[in-house]
């Protein structure tokens, strides 16, 4: 146990190292001198070398990015060319609305995707499974943006159920944090429960074809039980493990998202970041989202290993 | 690529086994399909995308740039089929036009992705080293949000329909090598590499003679879902101003366009929006239906 869990962390350096490496690497495809770019049009030549001197340009890049990576290793992420605040402080800032976003449409899609993957594999062919076809292809054809207008023209523009764009954080009210996060919410679930939903039937599709779930069902195990109790523990690993790995697709889409429906979190961050060709405040959030996701992939395949005995590599 | 038991499966060669062991197995498979309706629907729905897009001079009278300030926002009429956008431009043009950007990006990031990552994913695994550093650098990459990567590349770079596509091939490329990577590692412990590498094949000679054959169905499967992520992309970062420059009509950019005004006119979202679904379905239904017939051992995954 202990031997995998410091094999599995060993693992995870080099990825963070080569992370390091791209993000640090980004400012390098800026066409001509970074400097002058970041500098802006109206700069002297004064600014323009306090500028390269401030972002350590002027030394040759094996050394700045061991400088960097230094600073990235206590939590110094640089500061924001366009705001002059530290990008720490400003992606802490912007946390809170992308987190509860994410959080709940993680909710949202295993409370739909495992139960609609194991009806669809309760009888392979059937109509459940059939409408998972059309609802996995479906969400793979419809980008999160497009749904997100769709979602937000039936239940906010018609129906007028939800409010159309906002955010509002926890502490002032439950009740409006819920309905300005569901339509957003919905939206990011629609892709993320499909993934979730097609690795759960085809992981219960292989473990319902083994000799233990006939002789459940010959003991007379309802079929509840046998699919719940029996078939699913024995299904979880793959789902959990997609669970992990498709956050990367919502971390992405959570950018897009907020965009959509004006939530101001990092998503909001980047798309501003972007317009100001702000490039420290750009690499941290694609830092930091990274780190994040690399970290929770550990902590699931650590805690699986710890909970299911079988999992020794 | 010596291996111990190699020898030894070498020393019996017969020429005819090594022919029957090639691992292609298209023609037999193509035949005996038993569903092909989402291999002729997509390619139905993607030829009049194409056949909309490269026609486009012949179906519209207007210039997808041209302003017109006195013809916002008009609604459907015989001049503007679709209507105006909120600078007076023609929808209809410029969905047409947008295609050619769109569905153009797709094909050439699937291209230029597919050419990389077949590359890596062959000739990695032919050194245990090489291997090694190369897996955990694709790892690395991997671990980057899609998008996330996409648009610091794009938004670093600057936005131009080039850097977009290169965005997408550093992004897609290290899924295609993983992929065929694994691939060319169970075809390399099959005996007829084993025969190829006694008989005297040079390296080379093995990678693109025995191995490239071999993976070539899963990179098809695959370069076609990267057409796909790649149209995707295109118009996510459009969408968010880090992508196709503004003044060139792509289906994102239209809906970018058409978000400040969507409320008063929902069209100049769902337009675009429509255009760009159904070419991503049409692109997802022919991948689903190339992975039946080309790789059947993983149909039933999804």
């Amino acid at each position: 146990m202990i031997g995998y869990v410091a094999r599995r962390l060993l693992m995870a350096i080099p990825v963070m190292f080569v992370v390091a490496v791209v993000v640090f690497s980004l400012l390098y495809f800026t066409p001509g001198d970074p400097a002058l770019v970041i500098a802006g049009d109206q700069a002297s030549v004064a600014d323009v070398a306090r500028v390269r001197i401030a972002l350590g340009l002027d030394q040759p890049p094996f050394i700045r990015f061991f400088g960097w990576l230094a600073h990235i290793l206590r939590g110094d992420l640089g500061v924001s060319i366009f705001t002059g605040q530290t990008v720490s402080h400003m992606i802490a800032q912007r946390l809170e609305p992308t987190l509860s976003l994410l959080s709940f449409s993680v909710v949202l899609s295993v409370s739909v995707g495992v139960p609609f993957g194991i009806l669809a594999a309760r009888r392979p062919a059937g109509v459940m499974d059939s409408l998972l076809s059309v609802f996995i292809i479906g969400s793979y054809s419809v980008p999160v943006f497009v749904a997100g207008y769709i979602v937000a023209f039936i239940f906010a523009s018609t129906m007028k159920w939800f409010p159309v764009q906002g955010f509002s954080p926890i502490g002032s009210g439950l009740g409006d944090f819920v309905s300005c996060l569901m339509l957003p919410a919905i939206t990011l679930s629609l892709l993320y429960s499909a993934i979730i939903a097609g690795v759960t039937r085809a992981s219960m599709l292989e473990v319902l074809s083994q000799d233990y779930i006939r002789t459940a069902a010959a003991k007379g195990a309802g079929q509840v039980r046998i699919l719940f109790r029996h078939a699913l523990k024995n299904a979880a690993v793959p789902i959990v493990t997609m669970i992990g790995s498709g956050l990367a697709t919502l971390i992405g889409g959570a950018v897009i998202v907020e965009d959509v429906f004006a939530i101001p979190g990092l998503g909001r961050l980047t798309v501003d970041a972007i317009l100001h060709r702000d490039y420290p405040v750009i690499q941290g959030v694609v830092l930091v989202s990274s780190a994040a996701y690399v970290l929770i992939n550990l902590a699931v395949d650590v805690a699986y290993a710890a909970l299911d005995p079988r999992i020794r590599y | 690529m010596t291996r111990e038991h190699g020898v030894a499966e070498a020393a019996i060669p017969t020429p005819r086994v090594i022919v029957v062991a090639v691992p292609v197995r298209l023609p037999r498979a193509a035949l005996r399909l038993r569903s092909r309706w989402e291999l002729i629907a997509g390619s139905a729905l993607l030829l009049v995308m194409v056949a909309l897009a490269v026609l486009a001079p012949l179906l519209t009278l207007f210039d997808p740039r041209a302003l017109d300030l006195a013809a916002r926002l008009e609604t459907a009429s015989v001049a503007h089929t679709l209507g105006t956008d909120g600078l007076g431009r023609d929808l209809w043009s410029r969905l047409l036009y947008g295609g050619r950007v769109s569905l153009g990006v797709g094909f050439c990031a699937a291209a230029l992705s597919s050419l990389i990552g077949v590359c890596i994913g062959l000739v990695a695994p032919m050194n245990r080293m090489l291997d090694a550093v190369v897996m955990r650098i694709m790892d690395g990459v991997m671990s980057i949000p899609t998008i996330l990567l996409a648009i610091a590349l794009v938004a670093v770079a600057g936005s131009s329909v080039q850097n977009v596509v290169i965005a997408v091939t550093i992004v897609e490329a290290p899924r295609i090598a993983r992929i065929i990577r694994s691939r060319t590692l169970s075809l390399r412990s099959r005996p007829f590499i084993d025969a190829a590498i006694a008989s005297g094949s040079s390296l080379p000679k093995i990678i693109l003679r025995h191995l490239l054959p071999g993976v070539l169905p899963q990179l098809i499967v695959q370069a076609t879902f990267v057409c796909g992520g790649a149209m995707l992309i295109e118009s996510a970062l459009s969408f968010i101003g880090a992508g196709t420059p503004p003044t060139i009509p792509s289906w994102g950019n239209i809906m970018a366009d058409g978000k400040a005004l969507w409320q008063i006119r929902p069209n100049l979202i769902f337009f675009p929006a429509a255009c760009l679904s159904i070419s991503l379905l049409a692109v997802n239904l022919i991948a689903e239906g190339l992975r039946k017939i080309l790789s059947p051992q993983s149909a039933s995954g999804g």
